[in-house]
């Protein structure tokens, strides 16, 4: 018997469709967030060249997909952010400690050569406890 | 809450310590798949299409072990070699997944640990009730 209907795909309006993939998916009481590029609803790349307004893009996007799957900050427990430029981690952890404030999830953090739209130096996708 | 490693006939052997998925409870965690044979001998030549058939086609091999189809699948990862490669792959994507929509995130990097190799990608699924 299938599971299919234990598993519901969310899709948010205002994020960009990049490929064949739901914006998150809600399966055995987790959140499955898919990675977050800096890109509004067309694609565009947002925050410029600037890795802190991307940052805050993208964590702000995470905060309105865990809110459309019925979580919060609170009950993150995985991140993986990937990075263009590693050096720009220290820019990129203050946006973290304010969206998370006292949650610690567990994190993975590499550089990658490249992401899906150009000009963009972070992606974070995220897996959530839904209470 | 059960955990039980699959290591799967037909998949090459796993080039460090690690099995093909794992499953602990509801869920199944796939292994970054690369488009080698059971051999571990590059499949597609340099051919991201034909790596990425292969790569899904371990990939149905590796949920099927687990009961599980790509309808099961709630989360991929992909890593390419080039990201200019994305548009290449997303058709094979689609057809592979049809209705579903896993959530994914994709990335570039510098390389991958089969020579030659252009996609890896990993997954997570719902194993589905007997």
């Amino acid at each position: 018997m299938s599971r299919r209907g234990e598993i519901e795909e969310l899709a948010v309006p205002s994020r960009p469709v990049l490929s064949h993939s739901a914006d998150a998916v809600r399966a055995a009481g987790l959140l499955f967030v898919a990675g977050i590029l800096p890109a509004d609803a067309s694609g565009k790349l947002v925050g410029g060249d600037d890795v802190v307004a991307q940052a805050e893009h993208v964590f702000g996007e995470l905060g309105t997909i865990l809110e459309a799957g019925g979580a919060g900050f609170g009950d993150v427990v995985k991140v993986s952010v990937f990075l263009t430029d590693v050096r720009e981690r220290p820019l990129v952890n203050p946006v973290r400690q304010r969206v998370f404030g006292a949650a610690r999830p567990a994190s993975t953090l590499v550089e990658v050569s490249a992401l899906a739209v150009p000009g963009a130096r972070i992606e974070v996708d995220a897996v959530a406890v839904v209470p | 809450m059960e955990r039980r490693e699959y290591r799967v006939a037909g998949q090459a052997e796993p080039i460090s310590h690690f099995t093909d998925a794992v499953q602990a409870g509801p869920l199944l965690f796939v292994s970054g798949i690369v488009p080698v044979d059971e051999h571990r001998e590059l499949v597609g030549g340099d051919d991201v299409v034909a790596q990425a058939r292969r790569v899904f086609e371990n990939m149905r091999d590796v949920l099927a072990a687990a009961g599980c189809t790509f309808a099961d699948v709630v989360k991929v990862t992909v890593f390419l070699t080039d990201v200019a490669d994305r548009p290449l792959v997303n058709p094979v994507r689609q057809e592979v997944f049809g209705e579903t929509r896993p959530a994914s995130t994709l990335v570039e990097v510098p390389a991958l640990v089969i020579p030659g190799a252009k996609i890896e990608v990993e997954a997570v699924a719902l194993i589905p009730t007997t």
